[in-house]
């Protein structure tokens, strides 16, 4: 299977990592380039070569070292493994290519015919190697990113999370001589928010007041009020459940709505979905996240490593990390060992008082595994031995006993699994925590993450603000991990607030933030938004009382629900299917629920209006929740004219091709 | 910036403009009314007809019995009633329940040698159709996915991956099975009925409006569009750029284009006739099709079930052998049929067969395959493997590299390479012409 790659290479492939690798089919590097050769070069002679022909081989081979420069060039017995002159005719292609089973390279098997063109071209590159032995130090030495960013050197923790935002997103700018966009228009803008707050487009009444509205802190007014309605809670649930469980477990939305509605702190929450008691009633449900994944450990261990502490350790299962010092073998079954005393139980989520794990190491070594935190800091247990035959008959009666009577098993007197929320959450040892959940929400309202990908938050990954991500994380750990409060700083960024809209030229990287992302809407906002899109704007009544207003709007977002099992959730690359696109063009469900006529329904305000350019306005106002521009007015005007031998049908085709605009699809 | 509304109002109705504002290639030159009548004719249009290879997978859902099928043991007290024949390859004995396979052994080739280790339904399947385990992490792209992203045509009118799912099937597997390659490589999912969703106009509205609808849309999308071009942006335009050449492929799902004797040789069962319409497609450039035939779940009963189901097998795979060599797309097309395991030798109380995936046959015929090839044996009682044995990841191998992918080229997600099969995981070369 895949074998050890013992050497790290730091510091030539950190950038690798940063530069918006999100996306599935990289291009190639170059293959004069650093990278070309630490990728794949320099792996292939590791495992292929470097047994017989390095300074670690217990007996050099044809007198020829091939880890570093100076042995390529200077060659073995049978002379130079480049030959400087004529790189093509070089020894060591020869060897690589060679039919002669003797004269071969590697002696157990030719190359794959892709590993010796990759040769090939770096050869003819001119074989760049760098040193070795600087990079083998750098590597050894390789501290994680977030010691390099010095706490005395963050912005003073009394900021406004707002201002810190903007501070180092500019600082980064200016480095960039990147321009940033403008400020998105009101109507841009509040149509972003209300998405990014309640899971909805707002409707034309409140994108018109808010622009209409002059009080200079109308934006910090705009988010108060969609931040105290109800619409805030049910959109975070939705959005931390699919975080956390992306829908399974029954009960788990219940515990979020609980949660987040009492707005608890995000680290209790930590540590009610991992000790998950189900009895009491504030938790209950807290342990579907437990429970959904109890019976593979394996599976157990990598969400939870990769949705609380944004980290993605599964390949350390089988081998070494690579690249990254910090993700051994050791690391994985480190954290492992926090679950594994963890098993299922009739229907709860029950733990031993004894277990430890063991597990094999690439090099054949079988190894027995501690408590290990992502950080490498080892938690003390006490000793836990083997039951003895009389306990472990007293533990089978347990166990039969409580499953017959629907009780849990008693709680153990030590229990791993609390152990993690403590290591994780003490004070100095917080990073992974509070940067993960940064991160998440930082991605959901920016569209890119400060670290990408969201799984990879190790120290070798850089972000792209270091030092913004640390003061965030510092503050979310200082202010009691209050997701709220970060939500409110966030969204009163300029940098949230730039115009998506960029015309010249390529867009700039998404990690600098000078220009908004588009992205897609989430299910739930699709259905929710078409639902209200189509509504008519003289069914929300403005001069009902609140209550009455947020009871029909829960209403209209909930009508709208059947569209969101249609669709896919948006991820990294997200692209659209034509299953998408059939379904709006050919499927009744279309005519039937969104183009109807009923009273409480857009189209029907639509026919009344005899003036077609009112009409086209009206339709653009509420669905794509802002004015028309002129010159879209006048198509769409035109497409009514010519049509007034069918008018209901003209109005139809008209408001379905808003609706299915990409403009619509997109938060933007 | 440049605006694509010239302002004047001929615009809604001007095809040529429209086609121009697209910008990337969709074909849909041939798209719109003319292209609807393109399949009246036996022979396809040639705009249509593709030069790729295609995959034709028969799922046997449930688990299809090997001791049945490709790999019987008659006399021995695990054999069951059934008899082998003789095939024209010499030496070669199926089930007596296949006797037109037996006729045409010398162009098939039987793995006797699956050991795939997984007797649950789901986890089997998903190996099956994928190759190999998922990670924790990581869901990788099935059969169909790969294909569709390898031999599928960016702008191609026809569906690049179909599956005919059967609800018999139980829960349907081909969920996400596109994973990374995202939702572009997704199937294109047929129900018992043959006519994918949403392919059809409604009869609400004209055609001419349906078209004038979508060009509106498309130019209310080209001034968003111009300045907000991510990828994720363009993939909505692109996705409803292909609706009408989608549509145009309706008549692909008519079977009563076909004329008689086609339908007659396939038979008048469901699976017959998704056969025979996994054949138009291939013969379209449908890179895979995916026909599920289940229920083979014998737990009880093992012999009425495959008395029953096996001989419509022998006549749907024999169909499809001769269909697709008469019409010379066998050079082309690669037959599979598999399932997601195999039965027990042993006979249980209710004269059924459980699961079993230590020793059980796959059979395929086609494109880049050794015709006549048998590999792999088990013992006298098809308890193990005795002789080249091989897993999922094997069989995957195979059948990519006889239709002409490369096993070892690597997608990407992130920084880390994916290759197409696991590393040290090789194709079947005794197999392979």
């Amino acid at each position: 299977m895949i074998s050890p790659r013992k050497r790290i290479f730091i510091s030539a492939l950190a950038g690798f990592f940063t530069a918006g690798s999100s996306c599935a089919f990289a291009a190639s590097p170059a293959p004069g380039s650093v990278t070309f050769f630490e990728e794949k070069i320099r792996p292939v002679l590791a495992e292929h070569c470097y047994k017989c022909h390095s300074a670690k081989a217990v007996k050099l081979k044809g007198g020829l070292r091939l880890d570093h420069r100076e042995g390529l060039l200077k060659g073995g017995d049978t002379g130079p493994a480049i030959a400087s002159q004529k790189l093509e005719d070089s020894l060591l292609l020869k060897s690589l290519r060679h039919p002669d089973k003797d004269l071969l390279m590697p002696p157990d098997g030719q190359l794959p015919a892709e590993v010796i063109a990759n040769f090939e071209k770096w050869v003819k590159a001119g074989a760049p190697f760098p040193d070795a032995t600087a990079s083998a130090a750098s590597a050894k030495d390789a501290k994680p990113w977030w010691d390099a960013v010095a706490e005395k050197d963050l912005l003073p923790a009394d900021r406004a999370i707002h201002q810190v935002v903007d501070h180092y997103v500019a600082a980064k700018l200016a480095q960039s001589k990147a321009k940033p966009a403008p400020a998105a228009s009101d109507a841009n803008f509040i149509r972003r928010l209300t998405l990014d707050l309640a899971g909805r487009i707002p409707t034309a009444a409140e994108v018109r007041a808010y622009v209409a509205a002059t009080e200079p802190d109308k934006a910090a007014r705009l988010v108060e009020r969609l931040m105290s309605a109800p619409g805030f809670v049910r959109h975070q649930v939705t959005e931390f459940e699919w975080l956390l469980t992306e829908g399974q477990g029954t009960g788990f939305r219940d515990y979020l709505t609980r949660a987040i509605g009492e707005g608890r702190r995000w680290d209790r929450v930590f540590k009610e979905v991992l000790t998950a008691d189900a009895a009491t009633p504030e938790t209950k449900g807290a342990d579907a996240f437990l429970r959904s994944r109890a019976k593979d450990l394996d599976k157990l261990v990598t969400d939870v490593s990769v949705r609380f502490f944004g980290v993605n350790i599964s390949c350390a299962q089988c081998h070494d990390h690579p690249l990254v010092p910090a993700w051994k073998q050791d690391h994985y079954y480190g954290m492992k060992s926090f679950f594994s005393r963890t098993f299922e139980h009739g229907d709860f989520v029950s733990e031993r008082d004894y277990g430890t794990i063991s597990f094999k190491t690439t090099a054949g070594e079988t190894k027995q595994a501690r408590l290990l935190f992502l950080s490498g800091d080892a938690v003390e247990e006490p000793p836990a031995p083997e039951p003895t035959e009389p306990q472990k008959k007293e533990e089978k009666r347990l166990l039969e006993e409580t499953k017959k009577n629907k009780q849990p098993m008693p709680a153990p007197k030590f229990s791993r699994r609390a152990q993690l929320a403590e290591a994780s959450l003490k004070p100095g040892h917080e990073g992974f925590f509070a940067r993960a959940v940064v991160n998440q929400v930082w991605l959901r309202l920016f569209g890119h993450g400060l670290v990408m990908p969201v799984d990879q938050m190790h120290g070798q990954n850089t972000p792209s603000h270091p030092a913004l991500l640390q003061w965030l994380a510092r503050d979310l750990a200082q202010h009691d991990y209050d997701v709220r409060r970060l939500v409110r700083g966030l969204v009163q960024s300029t940098a949230y607030a730039r115009s998506s809209q960029w015309s010249e030229g390529a867009r700039p990287d998404a990690g600098l933030f000078a220009v908004a992302q588009p992205r897609a809407l989430t299910p739930q906002q699709v259905g929710a938004s078409l639902q209200f899109a189509v509504t008519s704007p003289d069914a929300f009544k403005p001069d009902a009382m609140p209550e009455e207003r947020e009871k029909f709007i829960e209403q209209v977002e909930r009508t709208g629900q059947g569209w969101a099992s249609s669709l896919e959730r948006p991820g990294d690359d997200f692209q659209v299917g034509v299953d998408e696109a059939l379904l709006f063009s050919n499927n009744d469900k279309v005519q039937r629920e969104l183009l109807a006529l009923s009273n409480d329904r857009l189209l029907k305000g639509l026919l009344d209006l005899k003036d077609h350019r009112e009409l086209a306005s009206a339709a653009v106002w509420n669905v794509l929740s802002r004015p028309p521009e002129p010159r879209e007015l006048q198509v769409l005007a035109d497409y009514l004219d010519k049509r007034s031998d069918r008018p209901t049908e003209a109005v139809r085709q008209v408001v379905w091709s808003l609706l299915t605009s990409t403009e619509f699809r997109f938060n933007h | 910036m440049n605006s694509h509304f010239c302002g004047s109002s001929e615009h809604d109705v001007s095809r040529r403009a429209f086609l121009r504002t697209l910008g990337a290639g969709t074909g849909l030159a041939a798209s719109g009314i003319g292209a609807v009548h393109s399949f009246a004719k036996p022979a396809l249009n040639d705009t249509l007809k593709s030069s790729g290879n295609s995959v034709i997978l028969l799922w046997l859902a449930g688990g299809a019995s090997q001791l049945e099928t490709w790999d019987p043991k008659p006399g021995r007290p695990t054999g069951g009633p059934f008899a082998a024949i003789p095939t024209s390859v010499p030496g070669v004995h199926i089930s007596e329940l296949m006797p037109q396979m037996a006729k045409r052994m010398k162009d098939i080739c039987v793995i006797r040698g699956l050991n795939t280790k997984n007797g649950d339904h789901g986890g089997a399947a998903q190996l099956m159709m994928r190759g190999r385990a998922d990670e924790p992490s990581l869901r990788y792209p099935d059969m169909g996915a790969v294909l569709a992203r390898e031999l599928g045509r960016a702008d191609s009118k026809v569906p690049d991956y179909v599956s005919f799912y059967a609800a018999s099937e139980g829960r349907d597997f081909s969920r996400q099975g596109s994973s990374f390659l995202g939702a572009r490589y997704a199937p294109m999912k047929l129900a018992e009925s043959m006519v994918p969703p949403n392919l059809k106009r409604l009869e609400s509205i004209s055609e001419i409006d349906h078209l004038s609808r979508a060009e509106l849309q498309q130019l209310i999308n080209n001034q968003f569009i111009a300045g907000h071009g991510t990828g994720p942006v363009k993939s909505h335009a692109n996705a409803y750029a292909r609706v009408h050449g989608l549509m145009s492929s309706e008549t692909l799902f008519d079977l009563s284009q076909e004329p008689a004797k086609a339908r007659e040789l396939y038979g008048p069962t469901l699976f017959g006739e998704q056969a025979l319409m996994a054949r138009r497609m291939v013969e379209a450039g449908v890179p895979f099709v995916r026909v599920s035939r289940a229920w083979w779940d014998s737990h009880g009963q093992n012999f009425e079930t495959h008395q029953e189901m096996v001989p419509e097998l022998d006549r749907v795979m024999s169909a499809l052998h001769d269909d697709l060599k008469q019409r010379g797309l066998l050079e082309r097309t690669l037959v599979l049929a598999v399932g997601e395991f195999g039965r027990t030798p042993a006979i249980n109380a209710s004269l059924g067969r459980d699961h079993f995936a230590n020793a059980w046959s796959a059979a395929m015929f086609g494109c880049g395959l050794k015709p006549g090839a048998v590999f792999g044996k088990t013992d006298k009682d098809g308890q193990t493997v005795i002789e080249d044995q091989v897993g999922a990841g094997e069989l995957f191998a195979t059948v990519l590299a006889a239709i002409g992918v490369n096993p070892k080229k690597e997608y990407h997600v992130g920084a880390r390479p994916i290759p197409l099969v696991n590393p040290g995981i090789k194709p079947i070369t005794q197999v392979l012409a």
